[in-house]
């Protein structure tokens, strides 16, 4: 009687259309119809071998990456142009900006990933003008700035800082101060950012800059491209918690900048420079990273002879299970960006869960090494002296790139649409 | 490669979830949450039939046995829903874990009883076994086999209209032992369960119950052991499938709480606005949305694994069980915390799901005792390192 209710062809009950093959299901398109499968496929194999070719052949010129081991640099930039030539570096980066000319594929730049860390060899440079910088130019620049600028950033000549935040300006970016005046083919730059990671090594910087304070908030910002080597700009260090000055402060006093240097329209730059930051947190909190943390943790334990605590294996089972989750939500994610859909929540809490995770796989680590996991780094237990350390910089990147607060506001207004807190009158 | 439910998987899930909404919404829930003996019976039936009919019970029953034969990710989705809609059947038991003890007997009882759980219920007549049953009622332990005799005491979804499918310890050897609803000498005491939707009885036999030498091929009414001995790797499977199918009840509850809280914040105003504009509020919700949404991914990996004999799914499956009862545990607290005193009433229907998280939480293995279980397969026996 109820067989062949209206949400079911007639004589077809819903288990029977969840029967058929994926084909005959209408509306299906491609993937997006596939059940269940973990493979990567044949081609993505193909790859995979070809990776490990050149890591066989050629791991020999490969820097250490060794915490603290001392590069030439020199050897550095060899290697990264090796890097480069591969197609492993700048992989979609079209020929003629310098790149490999590649179709956009996740999944290609999974494998390669995957291989470099199996093999412990260095994937290159990991810097701001490659992770954000050349994504944002190959959207949103001129083509005589990606003619210029993507080739020798891509090959390590050229070294990028980001000049966002400021000491007025943090969580509440868009409110930023430091601003740019045009006096004929220049920008003339005064104020001040702070948080700039590698600010004395690089180069140039790509900062978000007040040009047009009469427009609103976000309307009157522009992207602008400065030269470090610029007069009136100066450096200072910033020393965190952790000891390290891993960041800085760079203020500016009446710094001329090309009016040419500026990435899309003047005051586009909100939307330049968010671009660039959602690059930044894609790359904050992969599960990948516990994964590492996690698995040096067990040997820590194990080591201990702490395995065999019912109490200690309760800690890190119910840890291990958080990890599972993240890396099956991670798995999740990517599918939704194969298949073109939005992931959603799966995508937007990836940076809180994720970083909270590795902050709490670093203090079940120092609770396993007891007195031992009190030495700094450089300390008398070099190696275990690091976990301190782990554990400082697992804080701090619950706080950076968009603090743990600032991810549940965009998780309770973009996943669950709760609106806004109003503004308050000051 | 994709990770997550297939095209029609999904379209499973949303004719499921429509069909809950039309013949079993929360009020129906609630109505027949207040019955109690046969007419509990009748109304839980008309839905287990309207539910057989659209082939959602017998997803794990083998296709001789007029089932779907489906995948325990396809018995997820469905689960799942069944947590959200609070529908008043203990999935987990006589369609997972039943129907996959079943499928692993011969004995021609055992395939009648298969269809039945297809059906929706547990009687088959053409094979004339105890036509009165309705459902099945199934423990994995708790009874053993003294000689002939069977004795022994658990906890079970289904009541004395019920047959009992039990695995029976004999020693060293299992077996699993049918008896059919009301047989004598098996005695039913009501469970006081704080889940209205799905009530609990403890069966049992404190005498020793003489168990019929029939061994299979012969019908019968009387307590029979069904076919040959039951392979040990069997009976863990079919426990860790139903526990991954309590996780999908857990988090489909879970999540329906914090959408039915979320909502009522964007509704209930306080001090000028509404009070899911406050972050204390709305970083509740999301911390909550945050620790759930990779449950939810934990699952459908835990099942595939399952589904793939993958040997992970030894471990994957109690640990996914603890975590998704701790998360769910904390999102159905924190939800009614949302409902500020509202939440504190019979009237508003976050208790309902508080009180079905509560359920789950405590069956087939606390999350301490899952997380020790998952550890055991994962990190080793204590001490063997030794």
């Amino acid at each position: 009687m109820r067989r062949g209710a209206y949400w079911a062809p007639a004589g077809r009950s819903i288990v029977d259309l969840a029967g058929f093959p994926s084909g005959a299901i209408p509306a299906g398109r491609g993937s997006f119809t596939a059940a269940m499968d973990l493979e990567l496929g044949p081609r993505y194999e193909e790859l995979r071998r070809e990776v490990r070719e050149f890591l066989a052949a050629r791991r020999d010129d490969a820097p250490s990456s060794a915490v603290g081991a001392e590069v030439p640099m020199e050897r550095r930039l060899a290697w990264q142009r090796t890097l480069v030539e591969a197609g492993f570096v700048g992989r979609t980066v079209p020929v003629e900006y310098g790149g490999h000319g590649a179709a956009p594929d996740l999944v290609e730049g999974i494998v390669i990933e995957q291989e470099f860390a199996a093999a412990r060899v260095s994937l290159g440079m990991q810097n701001q003008g490659i992770g954000m910088l050349v994504p944002t130019l190959l959207r949103f620049g001129s083509e005589q700035q990606k003619r210029e600028l993507i080739g020798p950033t891509l090959r390590g000549e050229l070294i990028w800082c980001q000049g966002y935040s400021e000491p007025g300006s943090g969580s509440d970016l868009a409110s930023l101060s430091t601003r740019g005046e045009l006096r004929g083919d220049r920008w003339i730059v005064n104020g001040l950012k702070i948080w700039t990671s590698t600010a004395r090594q690089a180069d140039r910087m790509f900062a978000l800059v007040r040009t047009e304070p009469d427009a609103g908030k976000h309307a009157g910002i522009s992207y602008l491209l400065i030269d470090m080597s610029s007069p009136g700009i100066e450096v200072r260090p910033l020393v965190t918690m952790t000891g390290d000055a891993s960041f800085n402060e760079v203020f500016f006093t009446d710094v001329e900048v090309p009016v040419t240097n500026v990435v899309g329209r003047p005051g586009q730059g909100w939307e330049v420079g968010t671009t660039t930051l959602r690059h930044e947190r894609a790359l904050l909190g992969r599960p990948h990273q516990s994964e590492e943390l996690f698995a040096s943790a067990v040997a820590i334990v194990r080591r201990n002879g702490l395995l065999d605590e019912p109490v200690w294996r309760d800690r890190l089972i119910a840890l291990e299970a958080r990890l599972v989750a993240m890396k099956a939500n991670g798995l999740r994610a990517l599918t939704a960006q194969l298949e073109g859909r939005d992931p959603g929540l799966s995508r937007l809490i990836i940076k809180l869960e994720g970083c909270q995770l590795n902050y709490d796989v670093c203090g079940l680590a120092l609770d396993a090494l007891r007195e031992r996991g009190l030495s700094r780094p450089g300390g008398e237990h070099e190696e275990v002296g690091a976990w301190q350390y782990q554990r400082m910089y697992a804080l701090g990147l619950i706080i950076g790139g968009g603090s743990a607060q600032i991810q549940k506001n965009i998780i309770a207004e973009s996943g669950l649409g709760m609106p806004r807190e109003p503004k308050v009158a000051t | 490669m994709h990770f997550g439910l297939s095209r029609p998987q999904e379209l499973l899930q949303r004719s499921l979830r429509e069909l809950l909404e039309r013949d079993s919404p929360v009020e129906r829930v609630r109505e027949i949450g207040a019955l109690d003996g046969e007419e509990r019976t009748a109304a839980a039936a008309s839905l287990l039939t309207a539910l057989a009919e659209q082939g959602a019970l017998g997803i794990l029953v083998p296709e001789r046995d007029g089932g779907a034969g489906g995948s325990l990710l396809d018995a997820t989705v469905i689960a799942q829903e069944f947590g959200r809609a609070l529908a008043p059947i203990a999935f987990h038991e006589a369609w997972v874990l039943g129907a996959l003890l079943l499928a692993a007997s011969e004995d021609r009882g055992a395939r009648a009883r298969s269809s039945g759980l297809a059906e929706g219920k547990a009687a088959n007549r053409e094979v004339g076994i105890a036509p009165a049953a309705l459902q099945l009622a199934v423990a994995a332990g708790g009874f053993r086999l003294e000689g002939r005799a069977l004795r022994g005491r658990g906890v079970v979804a289904a009541g004395p209209d019920s047959d009992l499918l039990a695995v029976v310890a004999d020693g060293e050897v299992r077996h699993l032992v049918i008896a059919p609803a009301a047989s004598e000498g098996i005695e039913h005491r009501a469970i006081e369960s704080i889940d209205l939707t799905r009530p609990l009885w403890s069966v049992g036999c404190e005498a020793p119950l003489p168990v019929d030498d029939a061994t299979g091929e012969e019908r019968g009414f009387g307590v029979r052991i069904l076919g040959e001995p039951i392979d040990p790797a069997t009976i863990r499977r079919a426990v860790d499938a139903a526990r991954i199918a309590l996780a999908a009840d857990l988090v489909g509850a879970a999540r329906r709480a914090l959408e039915i809280a979320v909502a009522y914040s964007l509704e209930r105003r306080q001090f000028g606005r509404v009070v899911g504009s406050y972050q204390a509020i709305k970083h509740l919700c999301a911390e909550r949305a945050a620790a759930l949404e990779p449950v939810q991914a934990m699952l459908w990996q835990a099942a595939h694994a399952w589904d793939q004999r993958d040997p992970d799914a030894a471990w994957l499956a109690p640990l996914l069980k603890a975590h998704a009862a701790e998360v769910a545990s904390e999102t159905v607290t924190q939800a009614t915390q949302v409902f500020g005193g509202m939440g504190f009433t019979w009237e508003c229907d976050a208790h309902l799901y508080f009180k079905r998280v509560a359920q789950s939480r405590q069956l087939l293995g606390s999350p301490v005792e899952l997380r020790a279980e998952a550890a055991r397969v994962r990190y080793g026996e204590i001490g063997a390192a030794r």
